[in-house]
């Protein structure tokens, strides 16, 4: 019987550090089989590990065509994220995944796409992005909402300026507060300061929304009041997780295991629930 | 069905037969209590009991278990995946336990991922049910359809006819269990007959009862009412209904390493959502904060959520999560006061 818990090593290639206290880390199995059988869809999450100090859930950030190698988006918060982000390149992180409902991609095609992301919350969306750039002609329009607390917290800054080289893409960016002398050329405000400005509309557009619980909660109060349907509104949810598989009860809300039906919901599916912000 | 009889005089015999090729495990006598707990010998069982306090979950997914081991010999640890223990008999499983494994099957095995240890444990465990002779004071079993009588989930399943069991055939695993033991007689319809009085008596003892037509309905309806925070000023959020509930299934994962940090083990608990820490997650936020979310998300997943989710209720009415809490809080109680009755 395959055992679901046994990880698999996978070797830390590089380590990028993208803000004060989050680092992106590129993984490559070290069983050739097990990177072999090993493919994921944008918004699906690996659970992610250290012997001796814990597992938890992270989202692959990655390129989905990428076969070689995937990475993760850790911010350090807690007793694992902190030993992950002690570690350096050739360490060994262990990993089981990929595990989750992904982004909507199928359903997505044809039509134009809105993502808005508050702070990590573009990490799950980087996937689709990459996506989007590999897969150009099976989408409509695709904007780019996005909104951290300083420019500091940004993530993938250095990459934004290829995002912008997409055909029919647009970026639109958005800061809590400017630090003093830190240079910054777009809006300021919380991120739904850039609906005012923004081109997608409800027709023929699927939304794709991660950030905080706070700012979902906000942003797709903005989306609805702007025509947009709550089936049309997609969010990928955190909680807890103790086994990433459906069998430890950490992620339930209501009677959805995030593990399993999740990350990804509709806005419809999420607004009965209980014990949530959003 | 298969319906035999099984003198008590025999049942020595019996246990000897069960136990050439199982462990056998059933309620025992312990202090005040009766337990669950691997038996060398006949005279070991207390099989006139009522609930023991811990379910035979612990059998199948125990209370604290080393899911894998580490060993760091070079940089990259070894991995080792522990094996599971061997061939058990559940002795004297009443139907009220017998259903809520059936439910910890729906949960740990149906699905994309079967969870390994209590699959291969499951797979390896022969249930012999006992119907009910007596109900307790807790007990609401008929609500669910759980008992006093089993209908299913058991390979074999003994009803305590006074001086003989009535011993009824579920599975080809117990029939080959009865097939070994030559000395079974045939069963006459009155013994079947006497089985069905006894088990209408003890239905008809059993007053306590949770109307589960529309019960989902009518909590959905009554998610924000106020009986809920009036229950969690009484929950001292101790955890105890979740450690004795035969479906409650919830665990934690846990690493630790020796001394010397040579090795260490993954271990999974049982862990509860009634505990504060269950639902936090980093940067000191927590989706169920108060007592109320807590023990609400309790009671709606027996009762609403996991039949959502598996179509099966999560409740099987045996009565510990009352008799053993300190406040009494009652799940009867409270769907009582809600429907108004």
């Amino acid at each position: 019987m395959a055992n679901p818990y046994v990880p698999h090593p996978a070797v830390i290639k590089e380590i990028k550090t993208e803000t004060r206290d989050t680092k992106t880390f590129r993984l490559e199995f070290l069983d050739e089989n097990v990177k072999k059988a090993y493919q994921f869809k944008p918004g699906q999450f690996n659970m992610v590990g250290v012997f001796g100090v814990g597992e938890a859930p992270f989202s692959i950030t990655s390129n989905p065509d990428e076969k070689e190698y995937f990475e993760h988006t850790i911010r350090a918060v807690g007793n694992v994220t902190n030993t992950i982000h002690k570690l350096k390149e050739g360490d060994i992180l262990w990993v089981r995944g990929p595990y989750g409902r992904p982004w909507p991609i199928e359903e997505a095609k044809g039509k134009n796409i809105l993502i808005v992301a508050g702070g990590l919350g573009l990490a799950p969306l980087r996937p689709v992005i990459y996506y989007i750039a590999n897969h150009r002609d099976e989408f409509g329009h695709v904007e780019v909402l996005y909104g951290a607390r300083t420019p500091l917290d940004m993530l993938y800054r250095s990459e934004m300026d290829e995002w912008r080289k997409i055909k029919d893409f647009t970026l639109r960016l958005t800061v809590d507060m400017v630090p003093e002398g830190v240079e910054w050329e777009h809006r300021v405000g919380v991120v739904t300061v850039l609906f005012e400005e923004m081109d997608s509309r409800p027709e023929n557009t699927v939304v794709m929304v991660c950030g905080p619980e706070i700012m979902m909660h906000f942003v797709v109060k903005g989306l609805v009041e702007r025509g947009f349907a709550k089936n049309q509104i997609y969010l990928s949810m955190e909680r807890r997780m103790h086994c990433g598989i459906g069998k430890c009860g950490h992620c339930q809300i209501g009677s959805k295991f995030v593990c399993r039906d999740g990350p990804v919901f509709t806005f419809e599916e999420v607004e009965p629930l209980p014990d949530k912000i959003v | 069905m298969e319906t035999l009889i099984l003198r008590k005089e025999q049942l020595p015999q019996f246990i000897e037969h069960l136990r050439r090729e199982y462990r056998v495990v059933g309620p025992v006598k312990k202090g005040n209590l009766v337990v669950f707990a691997e038996i060398s010998k006949a005279e070991d069982l207390q099989l006139d009991y009522v609930t023991t306090m811990i379910p035979p979950k612990k059998v199948l997914l125990p209370q604290r278990e080393t899911i894998l081991k580490f060993k760091f010999e070079n940089e990259t640890p070894k991995v080792e995946q522990p094996a599971v223990d061997g061939k058990i008999v559940l002795f004297g499983v009443h139907p009220c336990d017998i259903n809520a494994i059936k439910v910890l099957d729906k949960v740990l095995i149906e699905g994309e991922f079967k969870d390994p240890y209590y699959a291969q444990r499951r797979e390896n465990t022969v249930i012999i049910g006992l119907n009910c002779t007596k109900a307790g004071e807790y007990c609401f079993c008929t609500s669910f359809g759980t008992g006093p009588g089993a209908k299913d989930g058991f390979d074999i399943l003994l009803t305590d006819l006074g001086d003989r069991f009535l011993v009824e055939v579920g599975t080809d695993a117990g029939k080959k269990i009865v097939e070994g033991f030559k000395e079974l007689s045939k069963a006459e319809d009155a013994d079947i007959a006497k089985r069905d009085e006894i088990l209408k008596k003890v239905a008809e003892s059993i007053k306590r009862r949770i109307k589960t037509e529309n019960l989902e309905t009518l909590l959905l309806e009554k998610i924000n009412d106020k009986i809920w925070q009036e229950l969690a000023d009484e929950c001292l959020a101790c955890g105890v209904c979740t450690t004795v509930c035969p479906t409650c299934f919830c665990y934690g994962v846990i690493d630790r390493v020796s001394a010397d940090f040579k090795e260490g083990e993954r271990i999974r608990y049982w862990d509860s959502c009634m505990f504060l820490e269950f639902a936090a997650v980093a940067l000191g936020g927590n989706f169920r904060p108060g007592r109320d979310a807590r023990l609400k998300h309790r009671m709606y997943h027996k009762l609403v959520y996991i039949k959502q989710q598996h179509g099966v209720f999560g409740c099987v009415g045996c009565g510990r999560c009352v008799e053993f809490c300190v406040k009494h809080i009652d799940p009867v109680d409270a769907v009582t006061r809600l429907s108004g009755d």
